[in-house]
């Protein structure tokens, strides 16, 4: 089989570097070359244009309005309130303003001109913190647990989050010449990767870490899902599940959203970090390179199955996998509001509606986050639900830090949203998401003020519904692993699936094809309805269109 | 047509199948069918006239399309043919009736619909009642088989236009999301049944006679647009203008257009006078009514001080030293009476005659006069005034008919094709450049092209970008070196970047290259004039005075030109 260009491109760039330098002083255009749009990738960074303004800018005979999307690298979604700080600065004087929370707790920000990446990445790096392959056919941010107060694990776990990534960055010092003209190595050696070679991996590869009972990082959705088994208050280890991963494409049979599976349990340690190095290698050695479409690593898992997977592990470990520990998740949510750490600690998540940091008429947001950071008595989480956690709060901070909340509206906006919005998720889409065929993040806010009021009208506007919306298959913000998922088909058109469980264990399932506002609206109202009169106590919305079978 | 048994298994698809199921199949189907032709070289057809240039057009969402329309070009620009390249935005569907041979590239959208940009050119194509006269086309299809409806747009189009009684050259062409490939083969079939003479018949080119000697002609615009993106401090206005019969130009020529004073200005000045729109008077031996002498004849703001001068001595009313509107000159120093309106008309100025540089090329753009003009603005005692002319010719509204005559400069032309040529524009400069490049892309010219061009910001002061970008892609534009001074990663001006270019832009000057400045005297036009000086006298070795004779003998040679204003 012919290798997919992208391999070529991989191979032939030098470590990562392209011709990266060359196209940024290139001023005939403001995007960057093709074989370039996918070696800056690794460094974080993706080649975007504002789909709004295509038309129009095409008619004044300009090219299209590129700009660059940058996102950070947070092993676990942490910042102190000097790196806050210096985000809400940065994003302000370079990109749109907006801070973007990821689904994969980090941050991007969104339209930053060609001349602006290296003064954007030079400040990041001023805090200590940089992009490194956060994006491309590598190892991605790693997610981790975001809620303190439900495990003393927690911190240690947070640990391994960061130490996996440090592992499975790449060798070479490409990012660090090119955005901070750092002098390039004379002896290549030293950028000599040894599991990532000159090829990477075949497709993006994502790791989550839970720690149960809550599965907010959405574990199995993940190519590896590590979930944390706690002995005698300890952690003895982690079960590992390996091949989840959601996109798909529209039309392609072959392709299709999965979830981990769990294939046994490593010891805490070494043995934890050799297993998923070895899990690359096999994906590096085994996976499609030559169809990206079928390249993700859950691919992998199917062609060669469980079984040959467990021996292939074993062998390249030294060691075989011990069989599965008992766990159970009973939540996939955060905890909005204040709680205390198992620590002492306070921490108060704030709602934050498809992860926007920014200012608006009801809440100010942005501000007083920034005015919080100011006091440097807070670190700053993120969840992978898109929500900013003021965290590490000391008790007799704690008044203080809530005066703030208050203040720029924050604890209000948290405080009353509806638990539709508080349990809702969407992806960028338009109008700087290449991929989008439908609005998301701008859409989905009026559409869950629309299907409040069925829910209020079945008095069901208590139940904390997992509703995400995506404005492609490709399923950034997970939303065939919802109760209620949103998948864009065209404009306006979206495909309708439900029955998803609560505690992120069952993908839901296609229920109706390229619907818009007016059926989706038709379509709630008769399940929400039926739900209304036939649920049992405390059954969730997902579990229940799966039992009567909707779907 | 079917044997009994695939009849029946062809009934039973269908009767399980769903609406979108069975819209989906068709196209597939009649996608398969269109590939599989036994050998798709042959003609369905034979065209019926010889073609003389091929029109290529885009619809691109991804780029897919530009890409394999820019393919095409290179590949009949290498046969020799001439060929043009638009994106299908910039495409006027009423040009389908001139073309001799139109070649559409078009990809598919998520349910089956055109790219945005081609929208327009689409629904023209659905709309239109009247068949062609004899258009000869190819259509490549661009589409994912990931998606039900493949190749949809192109299909679409292909039907409408046999509907419409064009003639495909060969049948439609689709590509899949691996597109150079398949693109590649169906562009050399299409090339190899032009080039067949037994097919084509000998192409003869059609001379078209061109209206002789004729100076004064008119011009309806068909589009007034606005260049400079939002948030831009320039305001650029590109204006197409469609004429009814073709005039004969060169590249490098200007129009010259006289411009008629705003109309409410005009009414505010009758009705201070408190005179009737129909009074007449007499203009250089013409009688025409006041209003029309106001509007289109006399000047009537921003007066010179030698204008108020005359009105001072003339009325006997002492009046300082100034220049100022006539409507406030006549409310402030009134007439004594109306008998006197004749006598103030004589004292007016007449409205003279504003130079535009043409942007658009004879060959590429027949039939149409393109103009690139700025809207100039300067303070007065704390005012802001705009330039009378650019102000009038950048408001004018589509389907506006202008009278305008042709202004030849006769130093400021194109050498023959094998020559180099290095252009450098400020601004509005870049207008005769446009016109250069696009007359020597569809000549298919041999000599090299380096375009230096500056402006203040570059992403939203770029004049014609996607153009310029094209000319590189397809080889016509070898060097282009833009200067802005924000957003770039290194803002300098155009005279910074031609000395950082020094030693190159002298291998060009001693191989023969013609050297074209256009734009601002002031200081682009100076600035640049010395770096080129200082670039002969240090790369020859010679002394400044040495230098500037050195220059003087390219200008006599017609090897350097300046428009500068």
């Amino acid at each position: 089989m012919k290798p997919s260009p992208v391999e070529k491109i991989k191979k032939e760039s030098n470590g990562l570097r392209g011709n990266i330098k060359e196209g940024l002083s290139n001023d005939l255009s403001g995007a960057i070359s093709d074989a370039d749009m996918q070696v800056i990738k690794f460094h974080g960074i993706y080649l975007q244009d504002d789909r709004d303004r295509r038309e129009e800018r095409a008619e004044k005979k300009l090219e299209r309005l590129y700009s660059f999307m940058v996102r950070l690298r947070l092993p676990g979604g942490v910042l102190n309130a000097a790196q806050w700080m210096a985000s809400h600065h940065i994003a302000g004087e370079f990109s749109t303003g907006v801070i973007k929370i990821t689904t994969r707790q980090t941050l991007q920000l969104h339209g930053l001109l060609k001349s602006d990446i290296k003064p954007t990445l030079q400040a990041f790096n001023a805090v200590n913190l940089d992009s490194i392959a956060t994006c491309g056919d590598i190892n991605r941010n790693v997610a981790a647990a975001s809620h303190p107060f439900q495990s003393k694990l927690h911190e240690e776990i947070h640990g391994y989050a960061q130490n996996i990534s440090e592992r499975l960055m790449p060798k070479t010092r490409a990012w660090y010449d090119i955005w901070l003209d750092e002098e390039q190595l004379l002896d290549k050696k030293e950028e000599e990767d040894h599991l990532y070679q000159d090829r990477y991996l075949p497709r993006k590869f994502k790791i989550g870490i839970a720690i149960p009972p809550n599965n907010d990082v959405d574990v199995f959705t993940n190519d590896i899902g590590l979930i944390a088994i706690e002995e005698d208050g300890k952690l003895a280890g982690f079960n590992i599940a390996i091949g989840g991963g959601l996109s798909q494409t529209h039309g392609n049979p072959e392709t299709y959203p999965r979830l981990a599976t769990v294939i046994g349990f490593v010891q805490a340690g070494e043995p934890t970090f050799k297993a998923i190095y070895e899990v690359l290698t096999i994906q590096r050695d085994y996976g499609n390179r030559s169809d990206r479409k079928l390249a993700r690593l859950k691919y992998t898992v199917d062609t060669y199955g469980i079984a040959w997977w467990k021996t292939e592990l074993g062998k390249r470990m030294g060691f075989a996998l011990e069989p599965e520990r008992s766990y159970s998740f009973t939540a996939r949510r955060d905890y909005y509001g204040w709680q205390q750490g198992q620590n002492g600690l306070w921490y108060y998540t704030v709602f934050v509606e498809n992860g926007r940091v920014t200012d608006d008429e009801k809440c100010a947001v942005k501000s007083g986050l920034y005015a919080i950071a100011q006091t440097g008595k807070t670190q700053f989480r993120f969840t992978s639900n898109q929500n900013v956690i003021v965290a590490d709060v000391a008790e007799k901070d704690k008044d203080a830090i809530h005066l703030l909340l208050e203040e720029f509206g924050i604890a209000n906006q948290t405080e009353h949203a509806s638990a539709l919005h508080l349990n809702g998720m969407a992806c960028v889409a338009f109008n700087t998401c290449p991929l989008a065929l439908a609005e998301a993040q701008r859409y989905l806010p009026s559409l869950l003020d629309k299907m409040d009021v069925l829910l209020k009208k079945y008095n069901l506007d208590k139940e904390e519904i997992i509703i995400r919306m995506t404005g492609c298959p490709n399923g950034c913000a997970r939303s065939v692993a919802a109760e209620i998922g949103f998948i864009g088909t065209a404009y306006g058109m979206y495909n309708v699936h439900i029955g998803g469980d609560r505690e992120g264990y069952r993908l839901n399932t296609k229920y109706l094809e390229s619907q818009n506002e007016a059926q989706i609206l038709a379509t709630f109202n008769k399940l929400f309805e039926k739900f209304s009169a036939e649920k049992n106590l405390a059954e969730s919305f997902g579990d229940f269109v799966h039992r009567v079978k909707i779907v | 047509m079917l044997a009994e048994k695939k009849l029946d298994q062809l009934y039973a698809l269908i009767s399980e199948s769903s609406h979108a199921d069975l819209v989906w199949m068709s196209g597939y189907l009649a996608g398969l069918a269109a590939q599989n032709i036994p050998s798709a070289a042959k003609p369905i057809t034979t065209p019926p006239v010889a073609i003389d240039t091929i029109s290529i057009v885009y619809g691109t969402e991804t780029g897919n399309s530009k890409k394999a329309a820019t393919m095409a070009t290179t590949t009949f620009k290498r046969a020799g043919m001439k060929t043009r390249l638009i994106a299908a935005e910039n495409y006027k569907p009423n040009m389908l009736d001139k073309e001799s041979f139109f070649l559409l590239v078009i990809s598919t959208q998520g349910e089956g619909e055109p790219p945005a940009t081609a929208k327009p050119l689409y629904d023209y194509l659905h709309k239109r009642e009247q068949p062609f006269q004899q258009l000869q086309y190819g259509v490549l299809a661009l589409g994912s088989k990931s998606y039900p409806l493949f190749c949809q747009a192109g299909i679409d189009v292909d039907t409408q236009l046999k509907r419409l009684k064009a003639t495909p050259a060969i049948a439609m062409g689709t590509c899949e999301d691996d597109f150079e490939t398949d693109a590649e083969v169906w562009i050399q079939q299409l090339l190899q049944h032009i080039q067949n003479p037994l097919i084509a018949g000998p192409v003869t080119t059609v001379v078209k006679k061109p209206a002789e000697g004729k100076k004064v002609f008119k011009g309806t615009l068909g589009s007034n647009i606005l260049l400079n993106d939002r948030g831009s401090n320039k305001k650029v206005h590109h204006l197409e203008f469609d004429l009814a019969e073709e005039i004969v130009y060169t590249p490098g020529n200007a129009v010259g257009i006289i411009p008629e004073n705003n109309a409410a200005q005009v009414a505010k000045i009758l009705s201070l006078l408190d005179l009737s729109p129909e009074q007449p008077v007499v203009f250089r031996e013409q009688t025409l009514s006041i209003e029309e002498a106001f509007g289109k004849k006399v000047t009537i703001s921003y007066l010179p001080v030698s204008t108020v001068k005359k009105y001072s001595q003339w009325l006997g009313v002492e009046i300082p030293e100034t220049r100022m509107d006539l409507y406030d000159l006549l409310r402030i120093y009134p007439l004594q009476d109306n008998n006197q309106i004749q006598g103030l008309i004589e004292i007016l100025p007449g409205i003279t005659p504003r130079l535009y540089t043409i942007s658009s090329s004879p060959a590429t753009h027949p039939c149409q006069i393109h103009l690139t003009a700025q809207v100039h603005h300067f303070s007065v005692n704390g005012d802001t005034l705009k330039g009378f002319g650019s102000e009038y010719l950048t408001s004018l509204k589509p389907g506006t008919e202008l009278e305008m005559f042709l202004h030849s400069q006769k130093s400021f032309q194109l050498p023959p094709d094998e020559k180099d040529v290095i252009m450098i524009a400020q601004g509005t400069g870049i207008a005769p450049f446009r016109s250069f490049l696009a007359e020597r892309d569809i000549n298919g010219a041999t000599g090299k092209n380096w375009l230096f061009f500056g402006e203040e910001n570059r992403v939203t002061d770029f004049y014609y970008q996607s153009e310029i970008q094209k000319f590189v892609e397809i080889g016509t534009l070898q060097h282009v070196h833009p200067a802005f001074e924000v957003h770039t990663s290194h803002p300098s001006t155009v005279s910074q970047i031609m000395m950082e270019q020094a030693a190159n832009i002298w291998k060009w000057i001693h191989k023969g290259a013609y050297i074209f400045i256009s734009g601002e005297k002031e200081p682009t036009g100076k600035e640049v004039e010395a770096v080129l000086l200082q670039i002969i006298e240090k790369q020859q070795g010679i002394n400044a005075q040495e230098a500037t004779f050195y220059l003087k003998q390219l200008q006599k040679e017609g090897r350097f030109a300046k428009e500068l204003y």
